[in-house]
């Protein structure tokens, strides 16, 4: 597996502490995956609208 | 949360359901609920609601011990009509001795949310939920799984007994393919130019 693939999964948090800080270590030095990070943190971030919050119950309105 | 999830494997749900997701032990129950496919209206009621409890009480048991499965051991969906089975024995010899009343659900609140706001966040939520479609179902998955369920790629490897560079290329490949299906002319996700 190649580092610069991490980068997905970094976007998405779900990587493993110690792939993160392998990853984090990279990033520092690599400007190609600080690019594709922030682009793929855009459309990570998207998914936030992908869901429904329910409701609040009523007696909380 | 509210999502679709009929994609997801078993063995997924199971994953989200160790999370105590419920609307994946929703979707898990989907079939088993939906009842017998003919004939449903000639069932008596006190049978249908034995089911029903059935049903119930085997989500309840799912959800406590949906951390223990493991894929190695079996199909996800064999290990849930067990369960299931094992509750409607449970439920029926418990019926032997007394009769249950069946509670009628509440109808479910409406939201007051002002309707502009309501209707942007539909929109919003129906174009990522498009591109989430139109990925390859096992990327979808992975992406979901990391993103909604909180799981890390190697839990994810775990959980559905999958090569965990398999779980990293589809988690890549899904993301990747969103960007791009979320690019397209009608899928900008505007929220910076409209503030």
């Amino acid at each position: 597996m190649d580092v610069h693939e991490l980068t997905a999964g970094y976007a998405l948090d779900a990587l493993h502490p110690e792939e993160r800080e392998t990853y984090e270590a990279h990033l520092a030095q690599c400007e190609p995956c600080r690019a594709e990070l922030a682009s793929l943190g855009e459309t990570a971030t998207t998914l936030a609208f992908g869901v429904t919050s329910p409701a609040p119950p009523e007696r909380l309105r | 949360m509210n999502r679709e999830l009929a994609h997801l494997s078993d063995e997924a749900l199971v994953a989200l359901a160790a999370r105590s997701e419920q609307s994946a032990l929703a979707e898990l129950l989907r079939p088993l609920r939906a009842g017998p496919p003919t004939g449903s209206r000639s069932a008596s009621f006190a049978t249908k609601a034995l089911a029903e409890d059935a049903v119930q009480e085997a989500f309840l048991a799912l959800w406590r011990t949906a951390a223990r499965f493991v894929p190695e051991r079996g199909k996800a969906s064999t290990w849930i009509l067990t369960l299931v089975h094992r509750r409607a024995v449970d439920i029926v010899r418990r019926e032997e001795r007394r009769r249950a009343d069946a509670l009628e659900q509440s109808p479910e609140p409406e939201s007051r949310v002002a309707v502009d706001e309501e209707a942007w966040l539909r929109l919003q939520r129906e174009r990522v939920q498009d591109a989430l479609r139109k990925l390859p179902d096992q990327q979808r998955e992975a992406i979901e799984l990391a993103y909604y369920g909180g799981f890390t790629q190697s839990e994810l490897a775990e959980r559905l007994g999958q090569p965990l560079g398999t779980i990293k290329s589809r988690m890549f490949g899904g993301l990747a393919r969103l960007r791009e299906l979320l690019g397209e002319p009608g899928m900008e996700m505007s929220w910076t130019s409209t503030s």
